[in-house]
C-alpha cells in the first residue's frame, strides 16, 4: 500500500516538474534582440533590445489595472568546460508596468532605479521597456581579472508577484510563462 | 514512545501544519501583500498534506480490509464504527461545503454592483472631464506665454544654453527669453516647471519652482508630436504619483523654417484635488482589479474552501478509524479471549486499559476465566481420580446417555465382554452386540431392564467368550438430575462364572463324596456274595444250570468292578490335592505317561516340542500325572484308529497374568469336540464317548484348578481339537479367577 501511494506521490511530482520544464522551454514571448556592453568610469553597463509579445490574457490583465513585474536577470559567468558555468557575478533589475486609469496613461517604472515612464498607450510603454539603456551591471574593480567572461542577460515575468488568485492558474497557463532564453555576449574586459 | 504515541504525534503535527497552512492560505488570497509569494507554496503544501492523510486512511483501509478477509476478531465491529463516524463527520460537513460554496459565489457576485460600477466610472470620467476643463485653460495659458515669448525684441536676449552645451550648435544669438524672464512668466502663470527646447530638443532655458536641477524633459512622443505643428497636453502622474499637467507648444521664435522653439511647462494641481484623483484612481483600479480577478477569486476561494473540506474529511475520517480502533480494541480482546475459552484456553489474561465500563467488562472477563480454569483443573484432577479408580476396578463399569451412546467403558468392561477396540467411547451401546454376537444376549437384557423404567435393576446373564460360558452380573442405574430427567445410565459388570463354577464343583464334589460314599459301602459284599455263590453253587449244578449261573455271577462281578472303578473316579474327583506337593519335572512326568500308551497306540506317532529351559514346578505328582494321563488318553482315543496320525506336544514357560506359567498345549488330529458340548465339555458327565463316565475333563479341570491353573479346549480349524494347560510355575495361587478372555 505505502508503495503504491509513494508511486502516486512520485507521479504528482513529476508532473508538476514537467508543467514547470515545459513552460520554460517553450518560453519565446519575450525575446532579446542585442546586447551591447559598455564601460564607463569602470563600471559594466549593459544595453540591450527585446521584443515582447504580449498575449491576450496578459494584455487584458494589465489594461484591467493588475500591475506586472518583469525580472531582468544580469550574469557575468566563467564558462566551465564539462560542467556548468561559474557565476561570478548577478545582478536583477526589475520593472513595473501599470495603467493609470484617472490620466489612461501606462507607467513603467525600474523599481532598482526608480526611473519612471508615462506612456499614453500599452504600446507605446512596451516599446520603451523593449529598449534597456546603460543598465549597470558590476564594478569592474571588484571582478578578479579573467578571460573568456560572459555576460548573459533574461527576461521574464514574475508570476509569484501576481496577485494571490490568479497564481496558480498562471502557473499552469501557458499564457502567464513569460521568459526570454538567455543570451550570451562575450567580455572583454 | 513507543510507535503508536509516535504515529499519533506525526499525524497531530501534520494535522496542525495543514491547519496553519490553510490560514495562512486563507490570509494570502484576502490579502497579496502578506503571504501572496507563499500561496503557491502554500497550496502545493497543503495538497501533499492532504495527499498524506489520504495515504494514512488508506494505509487503515488496506488493514481493515485484510483484517475483514482474515476475519479477525473486532474488524467488522471497526468497519461499522468507521462508517458511523465518517457519515456523521462528512455529512455535515459536506452540506456546509454545499451553501458556503454558493454564498461565497453570491458573496463575490455582490462586491460587482452594477450601480457601483457606473458610479465608478462616471466618478472617473467626471475627474477626467474637470481635469480637462482645466487642462485646456492651461493650454491656452501656455500658448498664450509662447506668443508673449515670440514677442521678446531680438537684442535684449543673451543667452544660448545650447551653444554652451554643444559646440557644433551654432552660437548665433536667438530671441529667447532670460531666465529672469521665465521665471516670472512661470510665476505668474503658475506653473512648476517651464523649459524650452530648441529643435533638436535641447534644453534651451528651463524655470522651476521646486529648485530642481534636472528638469522634467518631455519624452521623445511629445516633441514628435510638437514638431508635426501639434500642441500637447496631457495628464501625467509625474512624482510620487501627484498628477501633474504637461503643456509642450510650438513658439514662434525662429530664425528659418527648419528651426524653431518648444516651450514645455508642468502645471501642478492642489493638494486637495490630487487626493480626490488619487481617490478616485485606487478605488477604480481596486475596483477593476477585482472585476478581473471576480472569477479568479471564486475559484481560489472554493479551491481553499474545498481544501479546507478535504482535510476535515480526512482529518475526521482518520479519527474516525483511530476512535473506532481504540474502542474496539478491548472488545477485539474480549472477542479473541472469549474465542480462547471457546477453544479451552483459560490462560488468556486481557490488558485492563481503562477504568470504565469497558475495562470492568474485562477484568470481569479475567476473574471469569481464572475461576473457570481454577474448576477445570479440579474437574480434570477428579476425572483422572475416577478414571484411575475405574480402570483399577475389577468389575466392570459401562455409561450410557439416555440415548444409549456410550460415554464411559472402563478396562474391565471392555474385558469382560471380550471387546477389543480400545476407543468405545461416542459409540452406540446397541452397536457392540453387531460388532459382537456373542453380546446379543447382554445388550438385548441391559436394553431391555433399561426400557422396564426401574431406577435399579439387576440380573445375571451368561455370554459365551470364545466359546468359553460366561456368567455375569449386570447392575444396572438410572441417573437422573435433581429435575427428574434422566441424564443416563450406569451398568456395573461382576464376572461370578468363577463363583458359579466353584459352586457347582462344590456341589459335584459333595455329590460324588455321597455317591462314593454310599455306593462303595455295599459293592464290595455284591462282590463277596457274588463270589461265594458262584464257588458254592456253580459246581453243584447241571451243565446249563451251571453255566447260567457262571454267566450271571461274571455279570454281577463285572458291574460291580465297573461300579468301582466309577466310584473310585468320583473319590478322584472330590478329593483334594493340597498334600503332598513335590518338585516336579513337567516334561519328564509328561514322557513317562506318554510312554504308558505308546505300547498300545503304535500307529500314533508324539511330536514333542518342549522349552529345554522349563523349571520344575512344586505340584501334587500324582494328580498331575493324572491331568497328564487323562488328557493323553483324550488325545489318542480320539485319533483316528488304524491310521497314522500325529499328536504335538508343546510346552513352553510363558508369562499370564504377571506371573511364569508352564504352558502345555496338546493338539490332536481327530474329529474335534461337538460344537453342542463345547461349552460344557469340562462340567462332569459331559462327554462325546459312549463309554465314557464324562469325569475326565471335569478332574482335569478340579485338580487345575486346585493348582491355580487353567484348562481350556477348543477346535482346530482344520481337524483335531487343542487343549491348553497353564499351570503357576512359582507359587500356587488360591482363588484365581481365570476366565476364557485371558487365553
Amino acid at each position: 500500500m505505502s508503495q503504491s501511494a509513494g508511486k502516486v506521490t512520485l507521479a504528482i511530482i513529476l508532473s508538476f516538474s514537467c508543467l514547470f520544464l515545459a513552460g520554460e522551454l517553450l518560453a519565446d514571448d519575450i525575446k532579446l534582440t542585442s546586447l551591447k556592453y559598455k564601460i564607463s568610469n569602470q563600471v559594466l553597463m549593459a544595453t540591450a533590445t527585446a521584443e515582447f509579445n504580449f498575449n491576450k490574457d496578459v494584455l487584458a490583465a494589465v489594461q484591467s489595472g493588475i500591475p506586472l513585474y518583469f525580472e531582468l536577470h544580469i550574469r557575468v559567468v566563467q564558462p566551465r568546460r564539462y560542467i556548468w558555468n561559474e557565476e561570478r557575478h548577478r545582478v536583477k533589475y526589475t520593472f513595473s508596468i501599470r495603467r493609470h486609469a484617472l490620466s489612461n496613461r501606462f507607467i513603467i517604472t525600474n523599481l532598482v532605479t526608480g526611473q519612471r515612464g508615462v506612456y499614453r498607450s500599452i504600446e507605446l510603454a512596451i516599446d520603451n521597456l523593449s529598449h534597456l539603456d546603460y543598465l549597470a551591471v558590476l564594478d569592474t574593480k571588484e571582478l578578479v581579472k579573467a578571460s573568456n567572461l560572459l555576460m548573459e542577460m533574461k527576461f521574464k515575468l514574475d508570476i509569484k508577484s501576481l496577485p494571490a488568485p490568479m497564481i496558480p492558474m498562471a502557473y499552469v497557463s501557458r499564457s502567464w510563462h513569460m521568459s526570454s532564453k538567455w543570451l550570451r555576449k562575450s567580455l572583454d574586459l | 514512545m513507543n510507535a503508536k504515541a509516535i504515529s499519533l504525534f506525526s499525524v497531530a503535527l501534520l494535522s496542525a501544519s495543514l491547519l496553519c497552512s490553510l490560514v495562512l492560505m486563507s490570509g494570502a488570497i484576502q490579502n497579496s501583500t502578506k503571504f501572496g509569494s507563499l500561496y503557491a507554496v502554500l497550496l502545493l503544501s497543503n495538497a501533499f498534506g492532504i495527499l498524506a492523510f489520504m495515504i494514512i486512511i488508506g494505509r487503515n483501509i488496506w488493514k481493515l480490509i485484510q483484517q475483514l478477509r482474515t476475519k479477525q476478531a473486532g474488524a467488522r465491529l471497526t468497519l461499522r464504527m468507521v462508517i458511523l463516524f465518517t457519515i456523521l463527520a462528512v455529512v455535515p460537513v459536506t452540506i456546509l461545503y454545499g451553501f458556503s460554496l454558493d454564498f461565497l459565489r453570491r458573496g463575490v457576485d455582490s462586491w460587482f454592483d452594477l450601480k457601483v460600477s457606473d458610479a465608478l466610472s462616471d466618478s472617473l470620467e467626471l475627474g477626467r472631464e474637470s481635469l480637462d476643463l482645466r487642462m485646456r485653460q492651461l493650454l491656452l495659458q501656455t500658448e498664450k506665454m509662447a506668443n508673449e515669448l515670440s514677442e521678446i525684441p531680438a537684442e535684449i536676449t543673451s543667452l544660448n544654453l545650447g551653444a554652451l552645451k554643444n559646440s557644433s550648435i551654432s552660437t548665433q544669438p536667438y530671441a529667447v527669453p532670460t531666465p529672469a524672464q521665465l521665471d516670472t512668466m512661470r510665476s505668474e502663470n503658475r506653473a512648476e516647471e517651464l523649459i524650452l527646447l530648441n529643435s533638436e530638443g535641447v534644453l534651451i532655458a528651463s524655470s522651476s519652482a521646486t529648485g530642481n536641477l534636472v528638469p522634467n524633459l518631455p519624452p521623445e512622443p511629445i516633441r514628435a508630436q510638437v514638431r508635426q505643428g501639434q500642441s500637447y497636453i496631457g495628464l501625467d502622474p509625474i512624482r510620487d504619483g501627484n498628477l501633474s499637467v504637461r503643456v509642450a507648444v510650438k513658439t514662434n521664435i525662429a530664425q528659418n523654417a527648419q528651426s524653431y522653439y518648444t516651450l514645455h511647462a508642468l502645471y501642478p494641481f492642489s493638494n486637495r484635488i490630487n487626493i480626490l484623483a488619487d481617490s478616485v484612481e485606487s478605488s477604480y483600479e481596486q475596483y477593476t482589479e477585482l472585476s478581473y480577478l471576480r472569477e479568479k477569486l471564486k475559484l481560489s476561494f472554493a479551491m481553499t474552501l474545498t481544501l479546507v473540506l478535504l482535510f476535515s474529511i480526512v482529518t475526521s475520517v482518520w479519527a474516525a478509524f483511530y476512535s473506532a480502533r481504540r474502542l474496539s480494541a478491548p472488545i477485539r480482546d474480549l472477542a479473541e479471549g472469549t474465542a480462547a475459552v471457546a477453544r479451552g484456553d483459560y490462560t488468556k489474561n486481557l490488558p485492563v486499559e481503562s477504568n470504565d465500563e469497558i475495562g470492568f467488562l474485562v477484568s470481569s472477563f479475567n476473574s471469569m476465566t481464572s475461576r473457570i480454569a481454577k474448576a477445570r483443573e479440579e474437574i480434570e484432577s477428579q476425572r483422572e481420580y475416577l478414571d484411575t479408580l475405574l480402570s483399577q476396578l475389577s468389575s466392570g463399569v459401562i455409561a450410557l446417555t439416555p440415548e444409549k451412546i456410550i460415554t464411559t467403558l472402563n478396562p474391565s468392561a471392555r474385558k469382560l465382554l471380550g471387546i477389543q477396540e480400545s476407543n468405545c467411547e461416542g459409540k452406540n451401546f446397541i452397536a457392540l452386540h453387531s460388532k459382537n454376537s456373542d453380546l446379543g444376549p447382554i445388550t438385548e437384557q441391559v436394553l431391555h431392564l433399561i426400557e422396564e423404567g426401574k431406577e435399579y435393576w439387576q440380573a445375571q446373564v451368561a455370554i459365551l467368550d470364545t466359546d468359553v460360558r460366561k456368567e455375569l452380573v449386570c447392575k444396572g442405574t438410572t441417573v437422573k438430575t435433581s429435575g427428574g430427567t434422566i441424564s443416563g445410565y450406569v451398568i456395573v459388570l461382576e464376572d461370578v462364572t468363577a463363583i458359579v463354577q466353584g459352586q457347582r464343583d462344590a456341589a459335584w464334589s459333595e455329590v460324588a463324596r455321597r455317591l462314593a460314599h454310599e455306593i462303595k459301602n455295599p459293592l464290595t459284599p455284591i462282590q463277596l456274595a457274588t463270589e461265594r455263590l458262584r464257588l458254592k453253587y456253580l459246581n453243584k449244578l447241571g451243565d446249563k444250570d451251571g453255566e447260567l449261573l457262571g454267566s450271571l455271577t461274571d455279570t454281577i462281578i463285572q458291574q460291580v468292578e465297573t461300579m468301582k472303578t466309577m466310584v473310585n473316579s468320583f473319590t478322584d474327583y472330590a478329593s483334594s490335592t493340597q498334600k503332598q506337593k513335590t518338585l516336579t519335572d513337567t516334561e519328564k512326568l509328561l514322557k513317562g505317561v506318554v510312554e504308558l500308551f505308546r505300547s498300545a497306540y503304535p500307529s500314533v506317532n508324539f511330536i514333542y516340542n518342549i522349552d529345554p529351559n522349563l523349571p520344575k514346578i512344586r505340584v501334587n505328582m500324582t494328580r498331575i500325572r493324572q491331568v497328564f494321563n487323562n488328557l493323553v488318553k483324550n488325545a489318542l482315543e480320539a485319533s483316528p484308529h488304524g491310521i497314522k496320525s500325529n499328536i504335538i506336544i508343546s510346552i513352553r514357560l510363558v508369562d499370564y497374568l504377571n506371573s511364569e506359567h508352564i504352558e502345555m498345549e496338546i493338539e490332536d488330529h481327530g474329529s474335534g469336540i461337538p460344537e453342542k458340548i463345547l461349552g460344557s465339555v469340562l462340567d462332569p458327565y459331559v462327554t462325546s464317548k459312549s463309554k465314557g463316565s464324562g469325569l475326565g475333563l471335569a478332574i482335569v479341570k478340579k485338580i487345575l484348578e486346585e493348582h491355580g491353573g487353567m484348562v481350556a479346549l477348543k477346535n482346530k480349524k482344520g481337524q483335531g481339537a487343542i487343549v491348553l494347560v497353564r499351570i503357576p510355575s512359582t507359587g500356587i495361587k488360591e482363588n484365581t479367577a481365570i476366565t476364557l478372555g485371558d487365553l
